[in-house]
C-alpha cells in the first residue's frame, strides 16, 4: 500500500493535536511557543503533502510553506522577546499567574 | 519492494516525528523539550524531502532546526529562574486541552477516511527555480509583505527585549 | 359701558389674580411691599369687574332661569366634548362679590398683618392663587371645570394652612386638611364620572334639563347614588361632619388664611356646589333629608364643641362647622335662598371675626388662649367695637346680618320638619352663647396677662380698615338682602317672600339675648363659677372638650384599619413582591457566578474552550452535510 495524501494528513492532524496540547495545557511559555511551533510544522507537512499528492501544475503549495516558515520564524522571535520581557518584569513565564482578564 | 520501502520509511518518520513531539510535550525538563523538538523539526525536514520538496526540507533544517531550536535554547538559558533544570509543568487546563486535540484528531481522522484520495500529483524537477521565479513574479507581493514582516517583527523583538527604560 | 365689558370678560376675574399668583411667583416673590401691591391692585380689579358683572346682571334681568353663559371647547375626546367657560345668574355673581371682596379686604389686611414675615412675597402669591381658584370655581360651566377649580382650592388651602412649613403641626395640619378633603373629593369625581357616563354631558344648563326628564322616566335609584357621591364632596370640602376634622386644625395657618378659608374661598365651595347642582337634589327627597339631617347635626355637634375651647381661632373654626351646617340644613329643606342668604352674611361677619382674633392676637403676641387675655376693650377700643358686631351679627341679634339670614334659615325648616327646627334654634342659642363667651373673656374680663395687657395696642391703618368695612358689611348686609329683595333674584324655582315669622324671630332673639345673660354672669360678673358647671357637666364637658375624641376614634380606626391592611400589603411586598424580584436577582446573580468561574483570566483555558467550540461546531457541520449528502 503506496503512501498517499491520507497518510500524510493523519500525520499531520496528530502532529497538530500534540502542538495543541502543548499549547493548552503547558505552563511555561517557551514550552507553548514550542507547541505552537509544533502546530506550524503540521500545517506546512499539510500545504507540502496537497502540493505533492492532488493535481495541481506549480509549487504553489510549497511557496505557501515558505511564507508560512517565515511568519513562523517571526513569531518565535517575538515570542521568545515577549517571554523575556515578562520574565524581567514579574519573574516567572508562567502563564497562568497571567490573569490580568480574570472577570 | 521499492514501494515497500517507501511505506516503510514514512511510517519510521512519523514515528520520530510523532515520538519526539509527544516528548517535547510529555517532558518534565525543559531543556530535553528543546532539543526533542530540534529532532522533531528534522523529522519533518526529512518528511519534506521525501515528499519532493527539497527546498523546503534545506529550509526546514537550517531555519526551524537551526534558528527556531537556537532561539527556544536561549529562551529557556534567560528566562531560568533557580538552579537545577528549567521545568516544565502542565497547567488545570490539562483534561480540556486533552478532550479539545482528542476531538480534533477523531474529527480528522473522519475527515481524511470518508473523503476519497484524489488521484494524481505534481513533483518539480527543479523546485529552487520554480518557487524563486514564482517568489519575484507572481507572488511578489506577498514576498514584500512577507520581508516587512520580518523587519518588523526583528524591530519589535528588539524593543521588546530592551524594555522601555534601558537605553 | 364698564358694565357691559365686565360681563363680556368675566372670565378675566379669576384670571387676573392667577396673574397675580405667576408675577409674584415668579418675578417679584423677594420684593414684599411690590408683591403685596400687586396682589391687591389684581384683586380690587377683579372686585370691579365683580361689581360690574353684578350690575350688568340686575341691569340685563339676568335671572336663574336665563343665565349668561360663555364657553369654549376645551378639548375633544372620542365622544367626550369637554367645554370651559363662563356661567353667569344671580347664585355666580353674588359669590363673586362675596369672594372678591372678601378675598380683597383679607388681601389688605394682610399687608399690615404679614408685616415683617419673611415669607411676604409668598404669602400674598398664595393669597391670589387661592382668590383665583375660588373666583374660578363659581364661574365654572360644567362639572369638570367645577372640579379643576375645587381641587386648585384644595391645593392652595394646603400650600397656606401649611405656610408655616418650618412648623411640624402646621405641616401636619396641612396634610390632614389635604387628605381629608381629598376624601370627600374622591366622592365627587366618582359622581361626576357616573353623571358623564349616564348622560353623556356634565354642563350645567344641559344636565338642568336632562336630569328631572330621566327621573321621571327611570325612577331615583340611580341618582340617588350619583347624588351621595357629589355631596360627599361638599362634605369634606365644607367641613361637614363626620369630615369636619380638617376644619379646626386648619388654624394652624396665618389668621388671614384662616379668615379667607372660613368666610369667602374654601368651605363655601362645598354648599355652592350642592346650590349650583340643586336641580339634581330637589329631585331626591331622601338626599335631601340627608344634607338637612347631615347640615343640623353638624350644626349642633360643632357648637357643642365650641363651648369649652380656650383658643380664640379654634372657637371660631367650630362656630364655622357650625354655621356651614346651618347652610347645608337650609339646603336640605330646600331652601337655596336661605342657604346662601347666610352664606353671604356669614362670609362678612365671620371674615370679621377672624380678622378681629388676628388682631387680637397680633396684640397678644400669638397668645391664642383668651383665658390668657381679658380685658382688652380700653386697649383695642376699635377692634373691640367691630368684633362686638361680629358676635352680634353671629348671634342673630337684630338688625344686624345674621338675624336676617338665620331667621330665614329657621323659617325654612320649622316649614319642613320639626326636629330640625328646635335642633337650629337649639343651634342658635348656643352659638349666642359661646361667641358671648368668647367675646366677654377676651375684652370684658379683667386682664390675665398684665405684662402682655400692657403691650396691647390697636393694628395698624390697614387691618383696621378692613375691620370697619366688614363690620358695616356685617351691619348692614342682612337688612339690605331683606329689603331688596335677595330672594328674588338668589333662588331655585320661585321666586322667595321675604318675610319674617314673628314667633320665630321673637323666640331665637330671646335665646340669644338669654344665652348672653348668661355667658355674662359666668364670665364677666363671675356669679357662677365656671369650673363648679364644669364639674357639675362632667362627661359631657370632657367629651366636648375633647371634641367628641373623634379624632381619637378615627386615629385608632386608622390604625387598626390602614394600618393592618398596610401590614398585610407590607408582608406581600417584602415577601411575595419583593421575593420574586429578588428571587430573580439571585438567580441571575447565581448564573453569573457560576458563569464568571469561566472568566479566570486564563488565555489559555479561553483558547482551550475555544478550540473545543469549533471542533464541535466543525464536526456537527460535517454531521449536518453527511445526513444532507445522504452518506449517513
Amino acid at each position: 500500500m503506496s503512501i498517499g495524501l491520507g497518510h500524510c494528513l493523519l500525520l499531520a492532524a496528530m502532529l497538530f493535536s500534540i502542538g495543541l496540547y502543548g499549547a493548552l495545557a503547558k505552563r511555561n511559555i517557551i514550552a507553548i511557543l514550542m507547541g505552537i511551533e509544533l502546530m506550524l510544522n503540521a500545517v506546512n507537512i499539510n500545504f507540502v503533502a496537497f502540493n505533492r499528492f492532488t493535481v495541481v501544475s506549480d509549487l504553489t503549495g510549497q511557496l505557501m510553506t515558505v511564507f508560512a516558515i517565515t511568519v513562523g520564524v517571526a513569531e518565535v522571535a517575538i515570542g521568545v522577546a515577549l517571554a523575556y520581557r515578562i520574565y524581567n518584569d514579574r519573574l516567572t513565564i508562567n502563564v497562568d499567574e497571567l490573569d490580568n482578564m480574570k472577570g | 519492494m521499492n514501494e515497500m520501502i517507501s511505506t516503510l520509511v514514512f511510517y519510521v518518520l512519523a514515528m520520530v516525528i510523532l515520538g519526539t513531539a509527544l516528548g517535547v510535550v510529555m517532558s518534565r525538563n525543559l531543556v530535553h523539550s528543546a532539543l526533542l523538538m530540534t529532532a522533531c523539526f528534522i523529522g519533518v525536514g526529512i518528511l519534506f524531502f521525501y515528499l519532493d520538496a527539497d527546498f523546503l526540507g534545506a529550509m526546514e533544517f537550517m531555519l526551524y532546526s537551526g534558528g527556531v531550536a537556537i532561539l527556544v535554547v536561549m529562551g529557556v538559558m534567560l528566562t531560568k529562574r533557580h538552579d537545577g533544570p528549567p521545568g516544565n509543568p502542565f497547567n488545570n487546563n490539562t483534561i480540556l486541552a486533552l478532550g479539545g486535540a482528542g476531538l480534533f484528531v477523531l474529527v480528522m481522522i473522519g475527515v481524511v477516511i470518508s473523503t476519497p484520495a484524489p488521484a494524481g500529483g505534481y513533483v518539480s524537477p527543479d523546485t529552487v527555480n520554480e518557487l524563486a521565479d514564482m517568489m519575484l513574479n507572481k507572488y511578489i507581493l506577498p514576498f514584500e509583505i512577507a520581508a516587512t514582516l520580518l523587519l518588523a517583527a526583528l524591530v519589535g523583538a528588539i524593543i521588546l527585549a530592551k524594555g522601555d527604560g534601558e537605553a | 359701558m364698564f358694565y357691559d365689558f365686565a360681563l363680556e370678560h368675566a372670565w378675566l376675574i379669576p384670571l387676573l389674580p392667577a396673574m397675580a399668583f405667576v408675577i409674584i411667583g415668579m418675578i417679584t416673590r423677594s420684593y414684599g411691599k411690590l408683591s403685596a401691591a400687586i396682589a391687591v391692585c389684581m384683586s380690587f380689579i377683579s372686585f370691579l369687574l365683580s361689581s360690574g358683572v353684578t350690575y350688568a346682571l340686575v341691569n340685563y334681568g339676568i335671572s336663574v332661569e336665563q343665565p349668561f353663559v360663555q364657553q369654549l371647547n376645551w378639548m375633544h375626546i372620542g365622544s367626550v366634548s369637554i367645554s370651559m367657560g363662563v356661567l353667569i345668574d344671580p347664585l355666580t355673581a353674588m359669590m363673586l362679590m362675596v369672594v372678591s371682596t372678601v378675598s380683597l379686604l383679607v388681601q389688605i389686611y394682610s399687608v399690615g398683618y404679614m408685616k415683617g414675615d419673611k415669607g411676604y412675597g409668598r404669602f400674598f402669591a398664595f393669597l391670589s392663587l387661592f382668590a383665583a381658584s375660588m373666583l374660578g370655581l363659581v364661574l365654572a360651566v360644567n362639572f369638570l371645570q367645577m372640579y379643576v377649580f375645587w381641587e386648585l382650592v384644595g391645593l392652595c388651602s394646603y400650600l397656606l394652612i401649611g405656610f408655616y412649613y418650618y412648623k411640624v403641626s402646621a405641616r401636619e395640619a396641612a396634610k390632614k386638611a389635604f387628605m381629608t378633603t381629598r376624601v370627600g373629593d374622591f366622592g365627587l369625581l366618582l359622581g361626576i364620572l357616573l353623571l358623564q357616563i349616564n348622560f353623556g354631558t356634565l354642563d350645567f344648563m344641559e344636565l338642568r334639563e336632562i336630569i328631572p326628564a330621566y327621573i321621571s322616566m327611570a325612577g331615583t335609584g340611580l341618582m340617588t347614588v350619583i347624588a351621595l357621591l357629589v355631596f360627599v364632596g361638599p362634605i369634606g370640602k365644607s367641613g361637614q361632619f363626620p369630615l369636619h376634622v380638617w376644619l379646626p386644625d386648619a388654624m394652624e395657618g396665618p389668621t388671614p388664611v384662616s379668615a379667607l378659608i372660613h368666610a369667602a374661598t374654601m368651605v363655601v365651595a362645598g354648599v355652592y356646589l350642592v346650590g349650583r347642582a340643586f336641580f339634581m337634589f330637589t329631585e331626591l327627597p331622601c338626599v335631601m333629608n340627608v344634607i338637612a339631617w347631615v347640615g343640623g347635626f353638624t350644626a349642633f355637634f360643632a357648637a357643642s364643641i365650641a363651648f369649652t375651647q380656650t383658643a380664640i381661632k379654634r372657637i371660631l373654626a367650630y362656630s364655622t362647622i357650625s354655621q356651614l351646617g346651618y347652610m347645608m340644613l337650609a339646603l336640605g329643606v330646600g331652601s337655596l335662598t336661605a342657604s346662601f342668604f347666610h352664606l353671604m352674611t356669614h362670609a362678612f361677619f365671620k371674615a370679621l371675626l377672624f380678622l378681629c382674633a388676628g388682631a387680637v392676637m397680633h396684640a397678644m403676641a400669638d397668645e391664642a388662649n383668651i383665658f390668657k387675655m381679658g380685658g382688652l376693650r380700653k386697649k383695642m377700643p376699635i377692634t373691640f367695637a367691630t368684633m362686638t358686631i361680629g358676635v352680634l351679627a353671629i348671634a342673630g341679634i337684630p338688625p344686624f346680618a345674621g338675624f336676617f339670614s338665620k331667621d330665614e334659615i329657621l323659617l325654612a325648616a320649622a316649614q319642613v320638619s320639626t326636629p330640625l327646627y328646635v335642633l337650629a334654634t337649639l343651634t342658635a342659642f348656643m352659638t349666642a352663647f359661646y361667641m358671648a363667651r368668647l367675646l366677654f373673656v377676651t375684652f370684658c374680663a379683667e386682664p390675665a396677662n398684665e405684662e402682655s395687657y400692657e403691650h396691647a395696642h390697636e393694628p395698624s391703618k390697614f387691618m383696621l380698615f378692613p375691620l370697619i368695612v366688614l363690620a358695616a358689611l356685617a351691619v348692614v348686609s342682612g337688612l339690605w338682602g331683606h329689603l331688596e329683595g335677595f330672594g328674588e333674584w338668589v333662588r331655585f324655582g320661585h321666586p322667595h317672600e321675604a318675610g319674617i315669622d314673628m314667633t320665630i324671630a321673637v323666640s331665637s332673639t330671646i335665646l340669644s339675648f338669654i344665652a348672653f345673660g348668661i355667658a355674662w354672669n359666668i364670665y364677666v360678673a363671675k356669679r357662677w363659677s365656671s369650673d363648679t358647671i364644669a364639674e357639675k357637666t362632667g362627661i359631657l364637658y370632657k367629651l366636648s372638650y375633647n371634641k367628641f375624641y373623634i379624632d381619637e376614634i378615627y386615629e385608632a380606626l386608622i390604625k387598626v384599619f390602614v394600618d393592618g391592611v398596610a401590614k398585610v400589603f407590607y408582608w406581600i411586598d417584602i415577601y411575595i413582591v419583593d421575593g420574586i424580584v429578588n428571587g430573580l436577582a439571585h438567580l441571575v446573580g447565581g448564573i453569573s457566578w457560576i458563569l464568571s468561574k469561566a472568566q479566570n483570566g486564563q488565555a489559555q483555558h479561553y483558547s482551550g474552550v475555544f478550540i473545543c467550540g469549533v471542533v464541535i461546531l466543525v464536526a456537527y457541520s460535517l454531521y449536518y452535510l453527511a445526513v444532507l449528502g445522504g452518506a449517513l
